[in-house]
């Protein structure tokens, strides 16, 4: 497999990571609202409502990934340490903004 | 099992304060308004949803960054979805220039759950002023042609409208990952994406044509918002009702922003629009 239809490939893939991510999210923040509209003082809508935010804030975090893994496979060693340490700032930013 | 794990301890950070109907339509509204104005004038979004929020709705600063931050990641993504299958994001460059401005995403979310809301909308105020300049000075300038010089990086991309294939390289690297920096510390600090700094600093610096900084700016905006937004969602700076009635405003009014783009001239709304700013930016400071 030659490097450029790994990077398309991969280009692909973040695509539908991104695209996946946003239908996703969208789908639990409206259908929370709507329960919200019709039960005010319903958990179930706080909680999908959240469930989609959270998994808006997941997108970024799944598209470097994904650029980490490609750059892998393309053994494109000096990109893929440039986008590790990017992935690695966030992990450590969340584990210590949560604790 | 990331989620559920974060899930478990987000249940117990976030306080719930529900939305009513009528809320909802005016958030809703406002990010429909700053959603579409924003992609039409080449914004971000966050500049116009901040003041909405707060001067608007009344909600204090830090909930307005947090709701902000959060629907400039779901801009990011729906632009960089489509910027991908063009080919005009170059993802090398990106992950480059992501590691100064995740750094200064993290520094810049930390410090403001340190500053009071007050000393934010201040500093949010001068955002607005420099902003207001930019626009004025970018309604102006001249894309440099790119460079045949060899550079770090290279990309290669069609124009849809001409059809002739850019080929570019970047030039001055680190001049352009200082501005990152800077541009991610804003972005974290204030809830904004920070393109209106990093587009013109690919292009006059590093000589990326316009599309792919543009591209490539936006790709990365929502690496960087999700790195603050993190910060202020651990702090219960999110209200879910409020962020998501926002969010779907700000992502239908970016569709309809890029809509109408082609259909009218942004030449007067810029101007008017760096009026308002300016206006806004009086109303911050002598609230």
């Amino acid at each position: 497999m030659t490097a450029s239809t790994n990077t398309h490939r991969a280009e692909r893939w973040i695509s539908r990571i991104l695209r996946g991510g946003i239908v996703v999210s969208s789908f639990c923040m409206v259908t929370g609202l709507l329960l919200l509209a019709f039960r005010p003082d319903s958990t179930a809508a706080s909680n999908l409502m959240v469930t989609g935010l959270l998994l808006l804030m997941l997108t970024p975090f799944l598209r470097v990934t994904a650029t980490v893994v490609a750059f892998m496979l393309e053994r494109d060693w000096k990109f893929f340490a440039v986008a590790l340490l990017v992935l690695l700032m966030l992990i450590g930013e969340i584990v210590y903004a949560f604790l | 099992m990331l989620v559920a794990l974060l899930f478990g301890i987000l249940a117990n950070v976030i306080p719930f304060i529900p939305v009513d109907i009528f809320s909802f339509f005016l958030l809703f509204a406002g990010g429909l308004f700053a959603g579409t104005l924003g992609a039409l004038l080449g914004l971000g979004g966050g500049i116009i949803l901040i003041p909405f929020l707060t001067l608007v709705m009344g909600l204090p600063m830090h909930q307005a960054i947090a709701t902000s931050i959060t629907a400039v990641i779901a801009t990011s993504t729906a632009g960089a979805a489509m910027n991908i299958q063009r080919k005009t994001v170059n993802i090398k460059l990106g992950m480059v220039l992501e590691t100064t401005t995740v750094a200064g995403a993290i520094a810049g979310g930390f410090t403001a759950t340190l500053l009071s809301g007050e000393i934010l909308t201040r500093i949010f105020g001068i955002l607005l002023v420099v902003v207001a300049a930019f626009m004025g000075w970018r309604s102006r300038f001249h894309s440099s042609a790119p460079s045949a010089a060899k550079g770090a990086i290279s990309g290669t991309y069609v124009d849809e409208i001409t059809g002739n294939t850019m080929e570019y390289t970047v030039q001055h690297l680190p001049a352009v990952m200082a501005v990152s920096l800077l541009a991610g510390n804003i972005s974290g600090l204030l809830g904004v994406g920070g393109g209106i700094f990093k587009v013109p600093a690919m292009n006059l610096l590093s000589r990326i044509p316009l599309k792919a900084a543009a591209a490539t700016s936006n790709f990365m905006i929502g690496v960087t918002a999700a790195a603050s937004a993190f910060i202020y969602f651990a702090h219960g700076y999110v209200n879910p009702g409020v962020t998501s009635s926002a969010i779907l405003g700000v992502l239908t009014g970016s569709f309809i922003g890029v809509w109408l783009s082609s259909k009218i001239r942004t030449r007067v709304l810029t101007w008017i629009f760096i009026g308002v700013l300016l206006f806004v930016a009086f109303q911050l400071f002598t609230r």
